[in-house]
């Protein structure tokens, strides 16, 4: 009996330790990441800054070292940390969802809609935001498309979603396909096709303050629900059975998770790979209860997304779009990963 | 009232025009055992999906302690009636007691996650069925057999009045249906409601108090095991030769070649 208590014990603490050294790591790459970029900013004057900036304070440092941590630093930092961290949790609850540890936050068609809209909108040369909003519009109402399909095939099984889904956004990316071939080459196209790789080098305080109240409502709303995500992994019927009221459930996890990828995609273009690797580095870590998968996904996303930009910054002198460099590490650490753990989620 | 479920003219088609059955009526008191027999495609599973309110029956209803489910909530539902599916398809390796926890979900408010009080009684059940040692394994891990006794105590923890099984032993070896079967006694004897859907008729001489036969749309009868599992409705239901012997304590039945 003694032993047996032990053995848990250990789980927990294991997973606790992991967790905390995890959040730790994320902390210390937070102060780092300050550091890095072609102008010297000591660590003292980020200890400063930021200690000033959390009491009212003044710093008493340069203009332009606060300018610079403030103003160009902090935001990108927080807007990695942000879409890393909310790409990943959508990613764990969409395999939750659809019994699928196999899928992505892109799944019902919200990367292909908002592609589309943020090309039609630079091929008006419209402003910054509204190619932002064209691409978060277009992001849900593809969403909202796959949904309607799903529910007029009366799709009771999840399978019929998940089918419309990738139905829809290969009509949005024909669709895309069909601005890139109308666009003019030397400038429109070209902006185009940077968008498409993402990149989180224009991120600027005002569009993390847009980006982020959308995806901070979704993700509280999400991990609200995070128990209720394991009953509806075990299946729609069953959870029905268990009490679920499956098709609201449903609603709120597509709802929620769309919004954020949404959000995230239309400030900074499209980021793949985190939404599907990072939930599989969680269940290694922590198991595939949603309780503490959920928050531990959010950690882990931050600090890899935080990781690849800081790679991006300082690689070269040009910057590597974030998408390139998400694949590049993402693909072959998923063969990793799938060599490594098969038995995890047989 | 004395009724906890009872099915009242019962009808349901898929395509609204072929039924599956018709007009089916069945009552079931505190502590009885019914098992429903019948061929495959004989539509045993769709009537056990019609009393859980997983499908509607086109006319009909089912009523729950009275109560008509056409107007309850899934979570009201689910509180008194618990529903073991005949096939599950795992995904995730959840520990066995994270999966029995799933059962107090009909209690547990959307926003919240299981209390001690929960775990409590998780644990509790997962010791009734003497599992607890295997709590911390992933329930994807084990033998089918013990899979079967995680689902049990999990619809255990969702401590309801009604047990619906379908097929509760056709993935099971002989020792282990044999002890599904025991089980069964057991939960009725302790006042809960079972009914069940089988293939094995001698199973029925061993838990049930009630016995239906399924075939052609309906019941063509119900009663007491030892009247309604005869030479006769075998033949009519299996279309194969049966003997029923008794061999002291119970009856049996055996197929002949």
């Amino acid at each position: 009996m003694m032993i047996k208590i032990n053995i848990q014990d250990r789980i927990r603490t294991h997973q606790i330790s992991a967790a905390a050294l995890v959040s730790i790591l994320l902390i210390i790459l937070f102060f780092l990441s300050f550091l890095i970029g072609r102008y010297p900013v000591s660590p003292y004057h980020v200890i400063v800054a930021l200690i000033s900036k959390i009491f009212f304070m003044e710093s008493g440092l340069p203009a332009t070292v606060n300018t610079i941590i403030f103003d160009i630093r902090l935001p990108r930092i927080m807007a990695a940390m942000m879409v890393g961290g909310s790409l990943s949790l959508a990613g764990a609850c969409f395999q939750g969802l659809f019994q699928n540890p196999l899928v992505s936050p892109d799944k019902l068609g919200v990367s292909a809609g908002a592609g589309f809209g943020a090309a039609i909108a630079i091929l008006f040369s419209a402003s910054v935001f509204m190619i932002q909003f064209s691409a978060f519009f277009w992001g849900l109402t593809a969403v909202g498309l796959t949904y309607f399909l799903g529910r007029v095939f009366k799709g009771t099984s999840i399978l019929t979603l998940v089918l419309c889904g990738i139905t829809i956004a290969s009509l949005f990316s024909a669709l895309l396909s069909l601005i890139k071939y109308v666009a003019d080459p030397y400038g429109q196209l070209q902006t185009i096709v940077f968008w498409l790789m993402g990149s989180l080098a224009a991120v600027n305080n005002q569009d993390l303050f847009i980006m982020g109240i959308p995806i901070i409502i979704g993700s509280i709303i999400l991990l609200m629900i995070r128990w209720r995500i394991n009953v509806i992994s075990m299946g729609e019927e069953e959870a029905q059975t268990l009490g679920v009221n499956t098709k609201r459930l449903q609603g709120i996890i597509i709802l929620c998770c769309t919004i954020i990828t949404a959000s995230a995609v239309s400030i900074c273009g499209i980021i793949g790979w985190i939404g599907l690797v990072i939930p599989h580095v969680g269940r290694m870590i922590v198991g595939p209860d949603h309780k503490v998968l959920l928050p531990v996904s959010i950690i882990l996303g931050a600090f890899f997304l935080l990781l690849i930009d800081n790679v991006a910054r300082t690689i070269t002198t040009t910057e590597i779009p974030l998408g390139i460099l998400t694949a590049i590490i993402g693909a072959p650490f998923f063969l990793y990963l799938l060599r490594k753990s098969k038995e995890v989620w047989a | 009232m004395s009724y906890l479920l009872e099915m009242v003219d019962g009808t349901f088609s898929y395509n609204k025009q072929e039924k599956v059955f018709e007009k089916i009526s069945f009552k079931l008191k505190k502590g009885d055992v019914l098992c429903i027999l019948g061929a495959n495609g004989a539509g045993k599973t769709t009537l056990l999906k019609c009393l859980n309110g997983l499908i509607h029956l086109d006319s009909g209803k089912v009523m729950l302690k009275g109560i008509d489910i056409q107007g309850l909530k899934p979570s009201t539902i689910a509180k008194s009636m618990g529903y073991i599916p005949q096939i599950h398809n795992s995904t995730f390796p959840f520990t066995v007691l994270d999966v029995v926890l799933m059962g107090r979900a009909p209690h547990i408010d959307t926003f919240s996650s299981p209390s001690t009080r929960d775990s409590k009684i998780a644990k509790k059940s997962l010791k009734d069925l003497k599992i607890y040692h295997m709590k911390d394994k992933a329930y994807t891990e084990i033998s089918g057999g013990e899979q079967q006794l995680v689902f049990i105590a999990r619809v255990l923890a969702q401590e309801p009045d009604v047990l619906i099984l379908d097929e509760p032993t056709s993935h099971l070896d002989f020792g282990n249906q044999i002890r599904t079967m025991n089980i069964v006694d057991q939960l009725a004897k302790k006042g809960l409601s079972i009914i069940m859907s089988s293939h094995f008729p001698d199973h029925a001489f061993l838990s049930a108090k009630k016995v239906a036969l399924m075939k052609g749309k309906s019941f063509i009868d119900i009663g007491p095991p030892e009247e309604v599992i005869n030479e006769d409705n075998m033949k009519e239901v299996y279309d194969i030769n049966v003997k029923i012997i008794d061999i002291g304590h119970r009856k049996a039945c055996i197929a002949l070649k």
